[in-house]
């Protein structure tokens, strides 16, 4: 197993705008040291509560965003100290797509034109161009007439598929899916996530992908890791996340994913109190101590470390030995028949 | 906006809105709805860019004001997973017509119309590795091309020749339950 990406205790803290409290050194902590690494040819999930920093996670790393502190190697090259024209060589060989494809299409370039585009920028014109685009429209399963097409005249799922067309024309390593099928409806997103299991056989792609969608995390991805405020809280296979997870908050995140089954929908869950916390003063010890039902007193003082808790597998929680968080599964709950 | 829970409320109150995170866009929404107190809310995708547990706080809170307000509530949204947590009815569309009406259960556990069935199967289910998902074949039609018969129909694996010509209309089938499909005038099950 070759790492591809390794982020090492990569922090992310936006300043706060001067002025707005009038008070200096006030930051939002978006991403407060996360360290992971991505094998080539893995695809690894990324989950977690909205806000905690799994977008900025994805920015730091092809540098859209420089990171405050850390490092982000990829392929063996550490980005920060990588030379202007080394970081454009090593973008090329990342792609991302993004939830809303209006935000990775032209609106006023044709599919073909914004398609090419990544081509052209690498010095790519003419036949070879030609060549390189109608095969990767071919591996994308996008017809050739809509190539002339304005990215409003598609559909959802289209334009989904002209973004991965993109994304991939330059036939990059990496492929940085954020939320890449939640705007699209069941039946489209099955199509996107086939094809984009069959990219990955096909041309050897290595996947970050993140979603707030649990099943698809699940059909996609071999490892998974969890974020709360800005941290890393737990990271396992993506079997034993979902069959036995070690973090109160991934079991937290489990048992409020909606399983689909309008039977279940008084099932048992695990919640957490109250409301998401400050990421400019996050609670001291561990983050999720105020909301934790499993919380001790050391929580809030201490912050625990992500620690190994078996074969590959981390969390980040003082008291993972002792609890039992049998995910909530979705078969033993009574039926129950539903009144009006 | 306390309400919808934003961490640092206050300070949020100033920011642009690409400096908050999709979530929080989303749930700045939500408070500038529900600060109207309706008879009727009406949420389109009301929780597509929440993570699972904020998600099941927000569907919590417009059950909550459905209770308290005797509100009504219309979710339109493409997340099977919400309709299952929240509705008690569910209207099924496809390219601009309600092909089937039913009881959330009966929705879910027996869907009847071809549409619905494809996309309860669609659903991920699986882990990785275990299998391909099902797909429904060919695209939504574009809905500046007219359709005679049936909306459903090219891509419809069960059509009959009555599909392609005549529009189905919608028939009682069952208590609260309602399917356009030709398929149960011939053959009611
Ligand atoms: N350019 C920016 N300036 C200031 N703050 C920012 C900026 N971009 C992101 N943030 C803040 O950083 C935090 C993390 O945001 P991010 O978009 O990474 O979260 P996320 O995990 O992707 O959330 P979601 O699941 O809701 O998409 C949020 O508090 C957000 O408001
Ligand atoms: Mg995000």
């Amino acid at each position: 197993m070759t790492a591809l990406l390794t982020l090492e205790a990569v922090k992310k803290y936006f300043p706060l705008r001067p002025g707005l409290l009038r008070r200096a050194n006030r930051y939002i902590r978006a991403v407060d040291g996360v360290s992971l690494t991505v094998a080539q040819g893995e695809a690894f999930g990324l989950v977690g509560e909205s806000g905690s920093g799994k977008t900025t996670l994805a920015r730091l790393i092809p540098r859209l965003t420089p990171a405050t502190d850390g490092k982000v190697v990829y392929a063996g090259q550490d980005l920060a100290r990588a030379s202007g024209r080394e970081v454009t060589r090593l973008r090329r060989q990342m792609g991302i797509v993004f939830q809303d494809p209006a935000s990775s299409l032209n609106p006023r370039a044709t599919l073909r034109k914004s398609i090419l585009r990544p081509l052209e920028l690498d010095g790519i014109r003419g036949s070879e161009a030609r060549e390189r685009l109608d095969a990767t429209v071919a591996l994308v399963n996008l017809g050739a007439e809509v190539l002339d097409r304005y990215p409003h005249q598609l559909s959802g799922g289209q334009q989904q598929r002209a973004s991965i067309a993109r994304a991939i024309v330059l036939r990059p390593q990496l492929l940085i899916l954020d939320e890449p099928t939640s705007a699209l409806d069941v039946s489209v997103q099955a199509q996107i996530l086939n094809l984009l299991q069959d990219l990955q056989g096909e041309i050897g792609l290595t996947y970050l992908i993140i979603t707030h969608n649990l099943a698809v995390v699940r059909y996609m991805s071999d490892r998974i890791g969890v974020m709360y405020l800005g941290k890393l809280v737990e990271l396992a296979p993506a079997a034993q996340l979902h069959a036995r997870p070690l973090h109160p908050y991934t079991a937290a995140l489990l048992s409020a994913s909606p399983p689909a089954n309008p039977r279940l929908r008084d099932r048992k869950r695990y919640p957490l109190a109250g409301d998401p916390p400050s990421l400019i003063a996050p609670p001291p010890g561990c983050r999720l101590h105020p909301r934790c039902p499993a919380a001790v007193d050391r929580c809030s003082r201490e912050e625990p470390q992500l620690v190994l808790s078996g074969p590959g597998r981390q969390v980040a929680c003082h008291r993972w030995e002792e609890l039992t968080l049998t995910a909530v599964s979705r078969e033993d709950r009574p039926l129950r028949v539903h009144e009006r | 906006m306390g309400q919808v829970r934003i961490p640092d409320a206050a300070e949020r109150a100033l920011s642009y809105p690409h400096e908050l995170s999709g979530g929080m866009r989303q749930r700045v929404m939500t408070g500038m709805m529900i600060s109207r107190s309706p008879d009727l809310l009406i949420a389109d995708e009301p929780t597509t860019a929440l993570d699972v547990t904020i998600q099941a706080q927000v569907l919590e809170l417009l059950l909550d004001l459905r209770r308290r307000n005797q509100m009504s509530l219309l979710i339109i949204t493409h997340n099977l997973g919400v309709v299952a947590e929240i509705a008690d009815r569910v209207a099924v569309m496809y390219a601009g017509s309600i092909v089937e009406q039913a009881d959330v259960f009966d929705l879910y556990e027996r869907p009847l119309h071809p549409y619905t069935r494809l996309l309860m199967r669609a659903l991920p289910r699986l882990a990785k590795g275990e299998g391909r998902l099902e797909t429904i074949p060919g695209n939504v039609p574009n809905l500046v091309d007219t359709i005679t018969g049936c909306v459903f129909h090219p891509r419809c694996p069960q059509r009959l020749p009555v599909c392609a010509v005549t529009v189905p209309r919608a028939r009682p089938a069952g208590p609260a339950r309602q399917v356009a499909c030709h398929l149960l005038e011939a053959d009611p099950t």
